[in-house]
């Protein structure tokens, strides 16, 4: 860790060839500390340990940001190259301590019982960022392999993955019902391939009274058991109050990010928003994923009083509702660029946030559920539509945006069928709406030409932008 | 001495229309028409006096325009149709709906319906994923809340007596269909599938009275009736909730007997019968939570499995049909596995995908004459 500590406190400009420096290092820490052999074993055996760690692409446009909005987005990515490098020298380490966790499960109660969580999306949401071909590859396997083309390309990675045997194979999987049934049903197909424990934390529909938070509570309980009889660990009330507090840090800086986030011109934005929530996802209760808020805000302040905002002429503020293109990182720069257009919060990034009372166990385990179930996505595409619109209308309200930003993935069915509803609120409101047609992870369907025109049509058409 | 007769009963001709005499009748005597749209409904609940279960369907609905507005083309074509056929007004005789939080698709037909029509009753019964001791105490309060938002919203009162008789005439219903299947593991039945799904789309649209008077009607003249038709191969349907007895004919149109179906709208789901000794409310909660289970619950696709393997054997089914709707994310990933896992074990399977609505009828007799073909039939 110390290596990703020390690199992020490096704000001065970010470039192409410091990333990549950067990211290699932690890569050749890796290689020291699992031995040559095992590195050299990883690197025959997953295919993706090859790709560049960066999409050269958007280097064309990252000098419109300000330097310290560059080097936000430089540590927000190296962030999760530190990540999988840091979970590869554990799994080396510690084999048997290898647990699988689905996207909208958070590692804190893994953490403190000291499992090597891996988060099962990470690379395939990582893949088609950097190599459009490899995540596509993916997705042709799972496709081939029978399962149905029609589900949201995200699990259909994962699956392609998993055939594939790009993913270091489990001990047991903790996954949900969140965030839709195309994921949830995927773990059924990990489940089969590597014929290992799977507990599926059950989340109600109704969470948002007390019975509905009992029954998951339980959830949460009946999961620890899981995982105190698979892996022969216990549950430490110590370890889990310090995993706790330092997550009420990092939430801490979260908030105060936050606030800056809601003046104008805004400091930080776009894909460089979206990647620091996974600070939560992937490292949540650890000091790397504070450390990491904790600079993002540092930086976003200095942005703050020195530069005024992250790009030189913020005119739009956008609420992005949806996943990002993760097949096309460079519309965020290019929207930036062109229109200054900004995105100044997200679907993914937005939560709703509570500090974790650490007074004793059952405190802590009621507090991590509520955590859970109002998570980014398992609030919004699971429950009533109300999650949805609700925290979509307060966003815009809160964040001072000007515009609302549909990502209507065409893998995302529960999302779909809200479009109808959302325009016509929207509408109501005189809220600007742009609803955009794209596939997460696959740019066939929609070639990133096609997302810059839909963009570039509405940008121009209906907010006045010059063509 | 058996005769060789047509199965000329009205019942069956019911599900030929979205409607019936006895919805028509009910309603102009005051009563309220509850629609539902799972199989994990308890329809015992509506059941009772002053209301009348009618399971939704819509198989008729020829375009989904309007509702693609505000559902979309990735959404499964029986919600779209359900959708349109209320914009149609074609289903005017519901008074009220319930609806699980089963699926991604019945999730958000639920908001949109809510948010296009406002009826009376839209609720929504959240339906635990699991089936142990916790999920089953959960499910009892849903079936209570239900209950009292039925109550509400059609000012009536739903007490635990009128419960347990209305699942003891259900269960009636159950034994019935339960001997009719009987009769479907013969040689030669004396029923075809397509005769049996018409049977069972109808026992969904009736109250359980009507459904267990007709049926009884029905029983004896199937143990008077001979093979209605010679046969290639008999079949056994599983997958994607169907309603459009078409689809099966088409099947047996071609030399295809389907001798049983494991559909969520089937005899093989329905016949399950409910412990009338428990509190009627805590009985049907465990009856419905812990029935042959749809893919979208956790962890028990090893006793699905053992059940669609037990009704092949058991119906003498020579193969396996998987048919799944298009847009079913849970069905599509679960069938995949099940095609692979009844291949190992030596079944003979047809994995078809379809949409909810007859279209392909062509494309459908095509495979399953292949598929007849290939079992040597």
């Amino acid at each position: 860790m110390a290596l990703f500590l020390d690199s992020i406190t490096d704000s001065t400009p970010l470039t192409l060839a410091k990333l990549l420096g950067r990211n290699a290092s932690m890569i050749s820490r890796m290689m020291m500390k699992v031995g040559l052999k095992r590195f050299s074993d990883y690197r025959k055996r997953y295919e993706w340990f090859e790709i560049p760690s960066q999409r050269e692409e958007l280097w064309e446009l990252m000098p419109n940001r300000s330097p310290g909005f560059r080097a936000a987005t430089g540590i927000s990515l190296s962030y999760i190259v530190y990540y999988i490098t840091n979970v590869l020298e554990r799994i080396a380490a510690e084999p048997d301590k290898l647990l699988w966790h689905e996207d909208l499960v958070p590692p804190e109660i893994f953490h403190a019982m000291g499992l090597v969580p891996f988060l099962v999306e990470v690379l395939p949401i990582l893949i088609p960022n950097v190599n459009n071909e490899l995540a596509e590859k993916y997705i042709d396997v799972s496709e081939n392999s029978g399962y149905p083309a029609d589900i949201c390309s995200l699990p259909k990675t994962v699956i392609g993955m998993v055939e594939s045997n790009q993913l270091p194979p489990p001990k047991a999987v903790v996954a949900s019902n969140s965030p839709c049934d195309g994921g949830m049903a995927s773990y059924l197909m990990i489940e089969k391939k590597y014929n290992v424990p799977v507990f599926r934390l059950d989340l109600p529909y109704n969470f948002n009274d007390q019975r509905g938070l009992d029954y998951y509570i339980g959830e949460v309980k009946r999961m620890i058991a899981f995982l105190e009889e698979i892996y022969s660990v216990e549950l430490d009330y110590d370890r889990l109050r310090e995993v706790c507090e330092e997550r009420n840090r990092c939430f801490a800086y979260t908030l105060d990010l936050w606030d800056l986030m809601r003046a104008s011109p805004a400091p930080i934005g776009g894909e460089t928003l979206v990647y620091s929530h996974l600070c939560y996802q992937l490292g949540g209760g650890t000091r790397a994923a504070t450390k990491l808020m904790k600079e993002i805000l540092r930086i976003s302040r200095r942005i703050v009083e020195r530069d005024g905002g992250g790009i030189p002429d913020e005119r739009h503020r956008i609420i992005l509702w949806n996943p990002p293109p993760l097949v096309y990182p460079e519309l965020f720069l290019w929207m930036e660029k062109e229109y200054g257009a900004i995105v100044v919060m997200d679907m993914l990034t937005f939560r709703h946030q509570y500090f974790i009372d650490t007074k004793s166990m059952e405190s802590m385990l009621r507090d991590l559920a509520v955590i859970m179930a109002h998570g980014p996505m398992a609030q919004h595409t699971r429950g009533p539509c109300e999650n949805f619109f609700g925290d979509l209308f307060f966003m815009y309200e809160s964040f001072n945006a000007d515009m609302i930003m549909m990502a209507a993935h065409l893998g995302c069915k529960n999302t779909r069928a809200l479009l109808g509803m959302f325009r016509e609120m929207c509408r109501k409101r005189s809220i600007p709406l742009l609803i955009f047609d794209y596939d997460l992870s696959d740019r066939r369907p929609m070639p990133p030409e096609g997302i810059k025109k839909q963009v570039a049509n509405f940008m121009e058409n209906v907010m006045g932008e010059k063509k | 001495m058996k005769k060789n007769t047509s199965l000329d009963h009205p019942f069956l001709d019911m599900a030929g229309e979205l409607s019936n005499r006895h919805i028509e009748e009910a309603r102009v005597a005051g009563k309220r028409v509850v629609g539902y749209f799972c199989s994990y409904v308890p329809r015992e609940l509506f059941d009772v006096p002053g209301l009348v279960p009618y399971r939704m369907r819509a198989p008729h609905t020829t375009t989904t325009d309007r509702a693609d507005v505000y559902l979309s083309f990735v959404n499964c074509s029986y919600t779209r149709c359900v959708l349109e056929a209320i914009f149609d007004e074609a289903l005017d005789f519901i008074d009220g709906y319930v609806f699980t939080a089963s699926c991604d698709h019945l999730r958000r037909l639920y908001d949109n319906l809510r948010y296009l029509k406002k009826p009376a009753l839209c609720h929504i019964l959240d339906l635990p994923h699991k089936t142990h001791a916790e999920a089953l105490d959960w499910y009892t309060g849903e079936l209570d809340s239900l209950r009292r938002g039925i109550e509400g919203a059609f000012n009536l009162r739903i007490t635990d007596s009128d419960i347990s008789a209305s699942l003891r005439r259900t269960n009636e219903v159950r034994k019935i269909v339960g001997g009719i299947q009987a009769m479907r593991r013969k040689d030669a039945p004396p029923i075809t599938g397509e005769e049996m799904h018409r049977i069972m789309v109808a026992v969904n649209s009736v109250p359980a009275d009507v459904a267990a008077k007709n049926l009884a009607e029905i029983y004896s003249m199937l143990e008077e009736r001979e093979a209605p038709k010679k046969y290639r191969a008999r079949l056994l349907v599983i997958g994607s909730h169907m309603d459009d007895p078409e689809y099966i004919g088409a099947m047996e149109e071609i030399g295809g007997m389907v001798a049983a179906d494991t559909l969520c709208g089937g005899a093989i789901q329905f016949s399950d019968l409910v412990d009338e000794r428990d509190s009627p409310l805590r009985s049907l909660a465990a009856r419905y939570l812990r029935k042959l289970s749809c893919p979208r619950m956790f962890e028990d696709f090893d006793n699905r499995y053992a059940r669609v393997v037990g009704a092949a054997r058991g119906f003498a089914a020579d193969g396996i049909v998987v048919q799944t709707m298009k847009f079913c994310d849970t069905w599509g990933v679960d069938a995949q596995i099940f095609v692979d896992k009844l291949r190992e074990d030596g079944f003979e399977v047809l994995r078809l995908e379809r949409e909810y609505t007859r279209g392909g009828i062509g494309q459908l007799r095509t495979r399953v004459q292949a598929f007849l073909e290939m079992l040597g039939k």
